[in-house]
């Protein structure tokens, strides 16, 4: 019976209204809505098809405050088996970055002795994708990101996980256990919500742990984090990052109207409105000068 | 403190990635201005042969760590390189493209050396004070995090794949190779047992290089073999906008906009006969460039793409195909 | 045979069900309440504004823990009679219409519903969101529980509170399907702002909010304007029946009036952050359903249970006071120990003596009598004239009290 432990993160639904308009220390998120990490989900998901109850029991365990139940409760109704927490009245919400959090679950993984970890690709919100990796570091086990596939070998305690990799393909690759798995959102679907499974969801204990339970030192988490940020500010608009092609003689009409308008116009982007053939080749030119073809 | 700017140069299908051409770029751009070295990490089984390449796009150094162990990738070995040259009187900034290994080395670099790690940077910049100012999305790119790096710490800057585009190459550049013992390199815990390619027919929009998309531009289903056709010479998957799929022209799942639930950044989105409604312009608009195709010169999507072509798609396709076939 | 039962399924996850969750919960009952949004108050709309004094019999002092928006303090009525369209703004506390004295609030429903169902759940109540409702189980005429996605739960009793298009009151034949004359389709805008803006545009401290009604004495497009901590509600409505009458689609119109000489420069420089649109029950006594039965009873926007009287809307108080007498009824059946249609008819009896009933008789001809009257004048001597020829209790008081 394998081991199993999902990493889930109750976090704020980005998709939803959030704008910028100014730069800003604190962001304002005061119209989302917190909801369970749609990759994360997806890998409960995921690992709930590739294996069988019988062949292993999941854990799903999160950082959070009591809020955090909600999304717990979710992973209950939809294929996890239990559920731990993790929290301390010491803890400051806004503390709480990747780091800090990566390490409190690497305690909560030893302390519930799972061979297969197994978490979102990267949340909604700040999409740097560095918990698994931090995870597999802490934890000293195999490190394997945008699985969406599973399998147990047969008897020898290895896995076998595909792999995205260039231009949707698959490497298939075999590991010894303990890992850390990584899942994007979509590799998976989770099934739709049953009314029993909630019901039943709702009953299940939730098992805290706080820092005496991990036993860790408060000490041991970084009261820093977050200190490098400096501001958030407005998305910049999207750049022209074109390679730099070798520059092109001009032609005949643009010359004359180099020398009738004072100047060459600098142009970020080309607007080609010639007849199909000049468009064509406009095309075809611009491609080889991006170095695809 | 001394400071070292590092480059994971990646090689795929006998050349340097493109990607990593962009990261040896911006590590360059800062090098100069911090009077710092570049030192580039060719890590592979035939790693030695792309060094010359590396240095002519940058690199002071090479460090060539070459050995059939490194023949696939694999996270634990392909850290040891860059755990074994790290000094501990010496800072780091790291430039990491976000290929799909790049994607697995670069947080865990950051965790292993418990540093700071900006994922899908968007401009770094030295100021005035030394220390490093880095931009990254979050809140699904509705606003940009600034992060403030000191020079004396080190830092992993993960780029995705085309976010600053590549300059030539410098031939007449020199450097220096350095060729590493492998005695020390741990055995993989992984062994690729095999490779299924993608089916063309079934690859996820978001995992596909180059897209043609077909707009409400095409007036009946059958026209958008004109569009299939273009696509097959280019190796690239037909989706469509919104209106297109809900006609049942274009199955759901090769969906562009935000309403698929994802975005997509392929290499090329060529879109024909789309006007450009910001539900489709959200899903696509982080594309490396963005191609045009429509009679209305001011449509958004005519405005926004890096090259626009106007005038009929019923014109201009087939001589695009028939172009293309020529060569 | 199921292994688990409850004492009373709720379905539905607004303002009435979580009234009854809340007061059932409390008093020890097993309550399921099903709710078909991700979350209470997800599916919910309103102009709004909250009449408090319903939830103030159940929560003494609620306004201070909820997240009630502004305590309305002034109030206006605009009436367009063709293209002219006049304004009066009076204080709030000079006008109540039966029962509903005492403090309103504005009101979002995302947050608000959300709040309810919180303390609904402390009190015990289980709440599952995510599901919808299909079908009830119903044995010898009896209803004995609820199905959703071919999953059975059995209840002694069930609460049809699951809004203005219950499908389930429908199934049950105590109501026939919608008509077109039966109902009206809000849009809403919530513009953002800030409190201080706000506040200044309106002549507002920190806290304090005004409800503004619009009404079209040609009764094709009615508006709505209230203040929002930090945003405005703007919206428009208008009766299904009458949106071939109207000269352009509903979504325009809500353009148009944002236009409008008295609009435009409230809402100008803000952001648009939700846009929404739901049905409003305005069928008057006609699309009352049968309330109750052997082992059910309807609640809230399910039982129609709302009111436009021209100077104010009635609806989410009306809601939360069936939900508490649909909760009595409940807890008087559990005493007798059967929920048969007999013993549950002291919820009818209740609901025709309270505020709810007066009022959705008494709509449509105090909306007219605001219309016709001259409430530009004096308003609260109109508001007067057409509460009584509605025979609606209550009283336009003004300053002097």
């Amino acid at each position: 019976m394998q081991r199993i432990v999902v990493c889930v993160k109750s976090e704020l639904d980005a998709t939803g209204p959030i704008f910028l308009i100014e730069p800003t220390v604190k962001i304002n998120t005061k119209d989302l809505v917190p909801i369970l990490n749609p990759a994360d989900h997806a890998a409960l998901a995921l690992v709930r098809n590739c294996i069988a109850q019988e062949d292993g029991q999941i854990t799903v365990l999160t950082v959070g405050p009591p809020s955090a139940d909600k999304v717990l409760r979710t992973c209950l109704a939809t294929g996890a088996d239990s559920a731990v927490r993790v929290w301390d009245d010491s803890f400051m919400e806004e503390k709480m970055d990747a780091k800090n959090i990566s390490l409190l679950l690497s305690k909560a993984i030893k302390k519930l002795d799972a061979e297969l970890i197994v978490c979102g690709s990267e949340s909604l919100c700040e999409t740097s994708g560095y918990v698994g990796p931090a995870l597999a570091e802490l934890l000293d086990a195999v490190q394997i990101c945008k699985v969406d596939f599973m399998q147990c070998d047969d008897g020898d305690g290895s896995m076998v996980f595909h792999r995205k990799h260039n231009y949707g393909n698959r490497e298939v690759i075999s590991s010894s256990l303990p890992a850390v798995v990584t899942v994007d959102f979509g590799a998976a679907t989770p099934p739709v919500v049953s009314m029993k499974e909630s019901i039943k969801a709702k009953k299940m204990p939730i098992t805290l742990f706080d820092l005496a339970e991990l036993a860790c030192e408060s000490s041991e988490i970084n009261a820093d984090a977050n200190a490098n940020i400096l501001q958030y500010i407005p998305p910049r608009p999207r750049t022209k990052k074109l390679n730099k092609a070798p520059d092109k003689p001009m032609t005949k009409q643009q010359k004359m109207q180099m020398m009738l308008g004072g100047g060459a116009s600098k142009k970020n982007s080309s607007v080609v409105e010639g007849n199909p053939k000049q468009a064509a080749k406009e095309f075809i030119d611009f491609l080889i000068a991006q170095r695809i073809l | 403190m001394e400071h070292e700017i590092w480059v994971w140069a990646e090689y795929l299908d006998d050349e340097i990635r493109e990607s990593s051409i962009e990261m040896l770029g911006e590590a360059r751009k800062l090098a100069d201005k911090m009077k710092c070295k570049v030192c580039a990490f060719l890590i592979g089984e035939c790693a030695s042969k792309y060094a010359s390449n590396v240095i002519s796009y940058g690199a002071d150094i090479v460090n060539i760590f070459e050995d059939q162990k490194f023949s696939d990738f694999g996270v634990e070995t392909y850290l040891y390189p860059f755990s074994s040259k790290r000094e501990p009187n010496k800072a780091y900034t790291i430039f990491v493209a976000l290929t799909p290994d790049g994607l697995a080395l670069a947080p865990r670099l950051a965790a292993k050396f418990q540093c700071g790690y900006a994922a899908n940077a968007v401009t770094t910049i030295l100021q005035p004070d030394g220390s490093l100012k880095t931009t990254v999305p979050v809140y699904m790119g509705k606003a940009h995090c600034v992060y403030r790096f000191e020079m004396d710490d080190t830092t992993v800057i993960a780029m995705k794949p085309g976010s600053v585009g590549v300059t030539g190459a410098d031939e007449k550049r020199t450097g220096e190779t350095v060729m590493f013992d492998t005695h020390g390199i741990p055995k993989s815990k992984t062994q690729r047992k095999g490779y299924i390619k993608a089916d063309p027919n079934t690859v996820a929009m978001d995992e596909t290089e180059d897209v043609v998309a077909a707009g409400s531009g095409f007036k009946i289903q059958t026209d958008i073999e004109l569009l299939r056709n273009v696509a097959d010479i280019l190796g690239a998957v037909v989706g469509s906008s919104k209106p297109v799929v809900d006609k049942g022209w274009i199955p759901r799942h090769r969906l562009i906009g935000i309403s698929s639930g994802r975005r997509i950044s392929p290499r090329i989105c060529l879109c024909v006969g789309i006007s450009g409604s910001s539900q489709f312009i959200e899903g696509m608009k982080e594309s490396r460039t963005i191609i045009a195709i429509n009679k209305d010169k001011g449509a958004t999507l005519m405005k926004m793409a890096d090259l626009a072509l106007v005038g009929d798609l019923y014109e201009i396709l087939p001589e695009i195909e028939s172009q293309l076939k020529a060569r | 045979m199921s292994e688990e039962r409850f004492d009373c399924i709720i379905v539905g996850g607004g303002l009435a069900g979580l009234t009854v969750a809340y007061l059932l919960a409390n008093e020890g009952l097993e309550v399921l309440l099903l709710e078909k949004g991700n979350y209470s108050g997800s599916k919910n709309m309103t102009g709004g504004r909250l009449y408090g004094n319903s939830l103030e019999r159940i929560i003494p002092g609620f306004a201070d823990i909820a997240p009630v928006e502004r305590r309305v303090v002034k109030e206006r009525l605009s009436i367009m009679k063709d293209t002219v369209m006049q304004m009066v703004e009076y204080d709030a506390s000079g006008v109540f219409v039966q029962e509903q004295e005492g403090e309103s609030y504005t009101v979002l429903r995302g947050k608000f519903d959300k709040w309810l169902s919180e303390q609904a759940e402390d009190q015990g109540a289980m709440l599952v969101c995510g599901i919808r409702v299909d079908d009830l189980i119903i044995r010898d005429g009896k209803v004995c529980g609820v199905v959703a996605n071919d999953e059975e739960m059995e209840s002694d009793v069930v609460l049809l509170a699951d809004g203005v298009n219950s499908l389930l009151t429908q199934k049950l034949g105590y109501k026939n399907k919608l008509g077109t004359n039966q109902v009206a389709v809000g849009v809403k805008e919530i513009i953002d702002l800030g409190a201080d803006v706000i506040n200044q545009r309106f002549n507002l401290s920190d806290g304090e909010g005004i409800a503004w009604m619009f009404v079209d004495s040609n009764e094709v497009c009615d508006g709505f304007l209230y203040t929002n901590k930090d945003s405005l509600s703007v919206g428009v409505t208008l009766k299904v029946e009458n949106i071939h009458k109207a000269e352009s689609s509903v979504p325009q119109m809500l353009e148009d009036f944002k236009k409008l000489p008295e609009i435009a420069p409230l809402v100008s420089g803000g952001r648009l952050v939700e846009y929404s649109a739901h049905l409003i029950p305005e069928g008057g006594m006609d699309m009352v359903p049968k309330l109750y039965g052997d082992g059910v009873l309807v609640a809230g926007d399910a039982a129609a249970l709302c009111a436009n009287l021209g100077f104010t809307l009635r609806g989410m108080d009306l809601a939360v006071e069936s939900g508490r007498l649909a909760a009595e009824a409940i807890l008087a059946a559990k005493e007798e120990g059967e929920f048969s249609e007999q013993s549950l008819s002291g919820y009818q009896t209740a609901i025709e003596k309270s505020a709810a009933i007066s009022c959705v008789k008494g709509a449509e001809i105090c909306r007219k009598a605001v219309t016709d009257a001259d409430s530009m004048k004096d308003p609260l001597d109109a508001f007067n004239s057409a509460l009584q020829s509605a025979q609606i209790g209550g009283k336009a008081v003004g300053d002097n009290g």
